[in-house]
């Protein structure tokens, strides 16, 4: 059983991640893989 | 528990029926016994009255047929040879002085008022001195001469004594018999039928397998018994059917949805996919999301509530659940415009499953976060109280019209349906189904304005022998 919240309480904290890691970078290290979640690397594939 | 039900018996149906079968036997024995004993002493002094009399009567004759000397020899001839045992009798002149007669003085002050005068001899016999009472008629003869005619009654006082004795005993053996069997029956009975009570609260609290004992005395309690086994059956057969259902429809829809999600993601893939067909496939994928949410909490509540104990219930501290769980939401509260703070008890053990209870307090927050406007607030509290642990959730939102509080738990029952706001209906189901799992009680309350929602968790055991140890040390 997993754990289901509803709201965009994911979302919310992925973008404050990204004001905190990514904002003024050149390159993002956050990227949205659609239909499957967020994923941490250099470069985008 | 063991007391309560010990005294729970005085407040039996059962007890209280006996106790009242026992006053009417006791009714019953004390008038039958009272007045057999009343017919009986008014039997035995009515034939004193009619012996005396008659004596009374021939003894005047004697005096119309001879005089005074007459009398006075008939008197003394009764009292020599034929007189009856215990017979009194006495002439006396006028002035109370006596003539004849078997008592030496006039017993009365003057002429006795009372028709049936009683008094006492007393008499010198060989031996010992005994009074005896005596019960008499006085007549007054022609010439002023006093007639006294009267009956020992020691004979008959013993007897009447005797009489009293048994009557008492008889109405005390038959209260206390009635007593016993009373209590010894409400208490059967009340055995019984704490029997059923027992065994139906278990089954309520999940045991399913267990049915009423039927002792094989085939009388009602047993044909009770037997017919309500025979409704659990037939419930958990259907109980069984349902859920078998639901399984399989619930895993048949699954990998179907996955599959459709699956090629609709590839489909937004596609390179060369023209913009007109992009958005209603996302839209699509969204209610996708939207249907497999909705039966992973269908599949929840129906885990929930099967009544199943929790399969493998751990400590878990609730207070810091609940901080952790503001402290994860507070940026979406913030994003909202809306205020997010807890105050934990720390170190408050419940014994659970971590997961389900985060769950629930997920959707109680949800639930405030969706209809909550900006500027309100809302705040997480766990309170340790004696021997349970208070969970609240309260907003200054809009609140919940009572009739809504009351089917909110309810699956499917959305509340207060808005335009723009996405439910499934299902999250308040989710959380009175977590809250029963747990033995929680589940409160929804007004909290002026806004919503109120309690969860009482009860603490571990471990936890509330501690806390009634240091209450114990601290006293």
């Amino acid at each position: 059983m997993h754990f289901d919240p509803q709201s965009n309480l994911v979302d919310v904290h992925i973008s404050r991640l990204r004001q905190a890691i990514d904002r003024g970078a050149e390159r993002p290290l956050i990227h949205t893989v659609r239909g499957s979640g967020y994923v941490l690397q250099e470069e985008e594939e | 528990m063991k007391e309560g039900r010990r005294w729970g018996l005085f407040n039996t149906s059962a007890f209280r029926m006996s106790m009242g079968y026992t006053f009417l036997v006791t009714l019953a024995v004390c008038v039958t016994l009272g007045s057999a004993y009343l017919l009986t002493q008014s039997i035995i002094t009515g034939d004193v009255d009619l012996i005396i009399d008659t004596e009374l009567r021939s003894l005047e004759n004697q005096y119309v047929r001879s005089g005074i000397p007459g009398v006075t020899d008939e008197i003394n001839l009764r009292i020599d040879s034929w007189g009856r045992i215990g017979a009194v009798y006495m002439l006396a002149d006028p002035k109370f002085n006596r003539l004849a007669g078997n008592v030496t003085n006039w017993p009365f002050d003057g002429a006795p008022a009372d028709p049936r005068p009683e008094f006492r001899i007393e008499s010198i016999e060989p031996g010992q001195r005994s009074v005896h009472p005596v019960r008499a008629s006085v007549r007054k003869l022609p010439n002023g001469d006093w007639l006294l005619v009267g009956t020992d009654m020691s004979q008959d006082r013993r007897y009447v004594r005797t009489f009293q004795i048994a009557t008492l005993w008889g109405i005390g053996l038959s209260i206390l018999a009635a007593g016993i069997a009373g209590f010894s029956f409400s208490f059967r009975l009340a055995r019984r039928v704490s029997d059923v009570t027992d065994t139906c609260v278990r089954i309520m609290s999940g045991e399913q397998g267990h049915r009423l004992p039927v002792v094989g005395t085939s009388d009602e309690f047993d044909a009770l018994a037997a017919s309500v086994n025979r409704v659990l059956d037939r419930l958990e057969e259907q109980t069984r059917t349902l859920r078998a259902t639901f399984d399989s429809v619930a895993h048949d829809l699954r990998a179907p949805l996955h599959r459709l999600r699956t090629r609709m993601d590839a489909v937004l893939r596609l390179p060369a996919l023209e913009s007109g067909i992009r958005e209603p496939v996302e839209s699509s994928l969204r209610e996708v999301d939207r249907l497999q949410r909705t039966l992973a909490t269908l599949l929840q509540i129906a885990l929930a509530e099967s009544g199943a104990p929790l399969a493998s219930p751990a400590p878990v501290d609730v207070g810091e659940l609940a901080e952790e769980m503001a402290e994860l939401f507070e940026p979406v509260a913030r994003e909202r415009g809306l205020t997010l703070t807890a105050h934990a008890d720390h170190g408050v053990v419940v014994e659970g499953n971590r997961q389900l209870l985060a769950q629930l307090i997920t959707n109680l927050l949800e639930n405030a976060l969706k209809y909550v406007p900006s500027g309100g607030r809302i705040d997480v509290a766990v309170k340790r109280l004696a021997d349970r642990a208070d969970l609240i959730i309260s907003d200054n939102g809009p609140g919940m019209p009572a009739q809504d509080r009351l089917r909110a738990g309810q699956p499917f029952a959305r509340v207060g349906t808005r335009s723009g706001l996405e439910g499934s209906g299902l999250g308040l189901s989710l959380v009175s189904a977590i809250a029963r799992l747990h033995r929680a009680r589940l409160t929804l309350e007004s909290n002026d304005p806004g919503l109120r929602a309690e969860v009482s968790l009860p603490l571990a055991n471990a936890q509330v022998a501690a806390a009634s140890l240091s209450r114990s040390m601290s006293a």
